[in-house]
């Protein structure tokens, strides 16, 4: 017991009498604590968290809006009564259109509330607290709020029988599966029978249906018995359960990624440095550890006072890392927050403390051991008369210093100071490799984003879509009328296909579909292997989709069109990012064999180059608004993914910015623990004349050249394996084979300027402090 | 008359440590004259090393003024120190302090290379340093490589090789045996005979009484002062080492 405490002891005086070194070794252990803690809070708080919010407001398993035409309600009521897997249900009108906000057009569904609903809880997050909105008011969910800036009171105005009606936004209220800015189309709510108002008597009517079913596993089921007893019913749009979530996990899932990665890194570099320090700590000691040996002390004890003192300075780091930790994981969070529209997410930091302290304390006794066995060869009279001295025998033939003296002692520091020099290597080249990533990572996707083949049709510079989509003017009419202007070069119709699904192991995946006349004349709907579909009974399917059915060209497969089964023949892949990467394309002639009465809905148009493109838009605009939405693709592409480009980036900016942070405090720190470690020697060369000015810029130079060096492995890393980690972590958006990544010079030029910046500036820093120090301490102390 | 190089007036140093502050120079007034071996003698602790340190510019004193040829120290920007440094001043410790990862003759050229742009001159002026001071077997070892002797000498030849007009000393053959401190001192005379102005903080006799003036220091404060023949052939060793002796009893230190 006398030993255990006397061992604390010196563990405990160790570290008051270097407290200098010891409190950058803390700040260094603070780091990486702080960064597992945040990257383990950050998974624990957001895994499985629509799950859990979904069972908390009683989310609906499956929403469809389907026609009422040929529907008989109540016979459908009586059938969803008396399913006892069904937990809950609405079946309420259902508005599908456009509204105008801020003036832009966006794609929405329209629900009136159910005041006694028992599914579809709804939490208002501003506003008054009230069972529906009042006339003429209008709830809107967080998402659509942030993603388009919509505060109370501001005006919304749906395309009614009468023009457009103004909304006036009287709750922002959060919905899980429709909070999120990803999801389109969004969902609004408004009063029980306000809808009535919006459309003619001789319009179609739509209800919108939600099932919750009372286990989870059965709703594929309870829909597919639904289908089958009710064949007669048209549905518009259908979304699942899965859908909801793979959407809601997107940028979940890719923050997950990320950290986790960078936390796996962070663990290596950990491990080589507190290595390093270690190490370090024992030639400096290395007289009194042959004191402690000389006084009976065994080998043992000492590694323990090592590893003692390390885990003193741990404790007393971890309040301010759980601090830390709560503050980053805030940061983050806050991405998530605006995104997905939820609600204050608090950080969970109990068990990622615990699991952040295990994995600090292995590393620091692993390392420990390693490094301390040192100490089995340390002959306590040899240490106390002469230190450390390595037993290595040194080559030494003068080198007559370059023109440069101080290129010369750059080239020492090289050679005295190689596993240092290493760990600044790898430290840096990890730090490249991220930071060089995020970059072509944003840059790679900006250009994914420009493809219009990404959201599934040609080329575009204007996109029409048709406002209802069961009366649509006659698409001959129409196509022959675009043709016919002069600064109109190709128009494409399209078909967009809704309602469809395959299983695959108990799931129901929702899939997007198109049809095109002729693919032959579209080039730009690029496939990644094979080709288009020709024939009728041919299909090309979406990479990702191909991955999860293990499905390959010239195989079949069964799709669930419109609620009737087919079979076509796989003829190739192709890449899309809407509905997260699963769609289809098939022939006009294909999907009129499964519904004879669709009609083109989209028309894609390409404005000639000669002519002046603003007024054309103003041309098309003037002639087809009433029918049709007329937008930009640029609209468009930012509307589908706008939101979901500038998160990632948010959080691809916060990432390197704590990486930068880490990394810029670890060189500060390396440094000026070197500096501590070579005082006397920078004494030294003070004293026969050198300025601070020069022995600063020698590490300047040093940092220059390392620096370099591990650019070039971070861009090589980089080129191999960021490929195959875009593959992995863009899976969730649809986006599987990354072939051509955007190396943009001036990006990497600008992204290597603010690492030397981040460098040079620790450096600096960690070498300035010495000038205030005066000769006399340096060299006799 | 001779040329007075240092003027300090009433110098005062003080040391702060976690219980109480340390008055380790007090109203310290002195003359230092060109071409001296001026000697600081004094027990543990008596502020001889903190003087040394003073006077050559590596610490910083609390108020007074210390003077080189008409410049006061303390007032010199970190550029003229540097200067002082490099052209003026030389500098040998006790624990000898060469750069351990550079040769001896690393050691000596880069210093000179701080003042002399033309390498092969330098190179040429360290080559013959050393072999003035028999190290020219040594040149290309590493101070780790050599004897505790030969690494004072090569301290030396660093020291000197800038053509400096003072040197400083602090207890130069602490960490030698008695051959290896012989040599040393004989080598320190011989450099003083060529008019160079030595500083030099000693307690050993021996060493003592290589110089020309003797300052005795207690407290802080200048308690004696005993000045020599400046030749060591006008007096022997034994007969200034005895000098030096009846002084210190004499006043029953």
């Amino acid at each position: 017991m006398k030993k255990i405490k006397i061992i604390f002891k010196i563990a405990f005086s160790l570290i008051k009498r270097n407290k200098k070194s010891n409190f950058f070794i803390g700040i260094f252990l603070l780091l990486c604590l702080t960064g597992f803690i945040t990257s383990f809070s950050i998974y624990q708080t957001t895994n499985r968290l629509f799950d859990k919010y979904s069972d908390l407001y009683k989310s609906s398993h499956e929403l469809r809006i389907i026609n009422t035409r040929n529907l008989d309600i109540n016979k459908l009521k009586n059938y969803l009564d008396k399913d006892d897997r069904i937990y809950g249900y609405n079946l309420d009108y259902a508005y599908k259109g456009i509204v105008e906000i801020n003036k832009i057009d966006v794609s929405v569904i329209i629900s009136e509330i159910s005041p006694n609903s028992s599914i579809n809880k709804l939490k208002i997050l501003e506003g008054e607290p009230k069972a529906y909105p009042e006339l003429n008011e209008i709830w809107i969910p967080s998402g659509l709020a942030s993603k388009f800036n919509i505060s109370l009171g501001d005006k919304i105005y749906i395309n009614s029988i009468d023009g457009k009606k103004e909304y006036t936004t009287s709750a922002i209220v959060y919905d899980v599966l429709f909070s999120s800015p990803l999801f389109d189309p969004t969902r609004m709510w408004v009063r029980p029978g306000q809808l009535a108002l919006l459309e003619s008597l001789q319009t179609d009517k739509k209800a919108s249906l939600s099932i919750r079913a009372k286990n989870i596993n059965d709703y594929n089921k309870i829909i597919t018995d639904l289908d089958k007893n009710f064949p007669e019913s048209i549905v518009i749009l259908n979304v699942s359960y899965d859908t909801f979530k793979r959407i809601f996990n997107i940028l979940n899932n890719l923050a997950s990624y990320i950290i986790f990665i960078a936390s796996f890194l962070l663990l290596i570099i950990c491990s080589f440095i507190i290595f390093f320090i270690v190490s370090s700590e024992i030639m400096k000691e290395y007289t009194f550890y042959g004191v402690y040996k000389g006084l009976g002390f065994k080998t043992n004890h000492i590694k323990h006072i090592s590893s003692i003192k390390y885990f003193f300075i741990i404790l007393l780091i971890l309040p301010i890392s759980i601090i830390l930790s709560f503050v980053f994981s805030r940061i983050i969070l806050n991405v998530f927050e605006n995104s997905m529209g939820l609600d204050y997410l608090m950080p969970k930091l109990f068990i990622p403390t615990l699991m952040g302290l295990f994995i600090m304390l292995i590393i620091i006794i692993v390392t420990n051991l390693i490094a301390n066995n040192k100490l089995n060869k340390i002959k306590p009279a040899n240490a106390i008369r002469f230190g450390y001295s390595s037993s290595k025998i040194i080559k030494n033939n003068s080198k007559i210093p370059n023109k440069n003296l101080l290129i010369f002692f750059v080239f020492k520091e090289f050679k005295i100071q190689k596993l240092s020099n290493i760990l600044i290597i790898l430290l840096l080249s990890v730090f490249s490799l991220l930071f060089f990533s995020a970059v072509i990572f944003h840059n790679s996707f900006d250009d994914i984003l420009r493809t219009e083949s990404m959201i599934g049709i040609t080329q575009s510079d204007i996109v029409l879509q048709q406002k209802n989509t069961l009366f649509n003017v006659e698409s001959k009419n129409v196509i022959v009328q675009l043709n016919d202007l002069e600064f109109i070069s190709r128009v494409v119709p399209i078909i967009r296909i809704f309602n469809n699904w395959v299983f695959h192991n108990d799931e129901r995946i929702g899939l997007i579909g198109f049809a095109f006349d002729d693919y032959s004349k579209y080039p730009d709907l690029s496939l990644k292997e094979g080709r288009n579909p020709i024939n009728s009974n041919e299909i090309a399917i979406s990479k990702i989709l191909s991955h999860k059915l293990n499905k390959n060209i010239g195989d079949l497969i069964t799709i669930n069109i419109e609620g009737k089964e087919a079979f076509f023949l796989i003829t190739g892949y192709f890449q899309i990012i809407s509905n997260n990467g699963y769609g289809f394309r098939l022939t006009t002639e294909g999907f009129k064999k499964i519904n004879s009465s669709v009609d083109y809905s989209w028309y894609s148009i390409l404005i000639d180059e000669k002519y002046d493109f603003n007024k054309a838009h103003e041309e098309i605009y003037n002639r087809y608004a009433s029918n049709f939405s007329v937008e930009t693709i640029e609209k468009i592409k930012e509307s589908i993914l706008g939101m979901l480009n500038k998160n990632i980036t948010v959080l691809l900016i916060t990432i390197i910015f704590i990486v930068s942070l880490i990394c810029g405090l670890s060189i500060y720190n390396m440094n000026y623990l070197n500096l501590l470690d070579r005082k006397k020697e920078l004494g030294i060369l003070k004293s026969i004349g050198f300025s601070n000015n020069q022995l600063i810029i020698i590490q300047l130079i040093k940092m220059a050249i390392l620096t370099t060096l591990a650019l070039l492995i971070g861009i090589i890393f980089t080129t191999l394996t960021l490929p195959y980690l875009l593959s992995v972590i863009l899976s969730g958006f649809g986006i599987i084979n990354i072939e051509n990544l955007n190396y943009n010079f001036i990006n990497l030029m600008l992204s290597s300027l603010i690492i030397y910046s981040i460098i040079f500036f620790s450096t600096f820093l960690s070498n300035k402090s010495y000038k205030k120090i005066n000769l006399r301490e340096l060299i006799i102390e | 008359m001779k040329k007075i190089i240092f003027q300090l007036n009433n110098v005062n140093k003080t040391y702060q440590t976690n219980s109480h502050n340390v008055h380790a120079i007090r109203n310290l007034s002195l003359d230092i004259y060109e071409g001296d071996f001026t000697v600081i003698m004094g027990s543990s602790g008596s502020g001889k090393s903190t003087l040394l340190y003073l006077i050559s510019g590596m610490d910083n004193f609390n108020s007074g003024e210390i003077k080189y040829n008409n410049f006061n120290i303390n007032n010199l920007s970190e550029k003229e120190l540097i200067k002082l440094r490099r052209k003026e001043f030389g500098m040998i410790y006790q624990g000898i302090h060469l750069i351990p990862y550079l040769t001896i003759f690393e050691n000596v050229l880069t210093t000179l290379m701080l003042i002399e742009k033309n390498k092969k001159i330098a190179i040429k002026k360290s080559e013959e340093m050393l072999l003035s001071l028999d190290l020219q077997k040594e040149l290309h070892r590493l101070p780790s490589q050599i004897s505790g002797g030969q690494q004072q000498r090569a301290a030396v030849a660093r020291a000197l090789i800038n053509n400096c007009n003072v040197l400083f000393a602090d207890e130069p053959t602490g960490a030698l045996n008695t051959s290896q401190g012989e040599n040393l001192l004989n080598l320190l005379s011989n450099i003083n005979n060529s008019n160079k102005s030595i500083i030099m903080v000693t307690h050993d006799l021996k060493a003592a009484c290589r110089g020309n003036r003797i300052l005795f220091l207690k407290d802080g404060k200048i308690e004696g002062e005993l000045n020599l023949k400046k030749f060591l052939n006008d007096q022997s060793l034994d007969e200034r080492e005895e000098e030096i002796y009846n002084f210190l009893r004499q006043r029953g230190w």
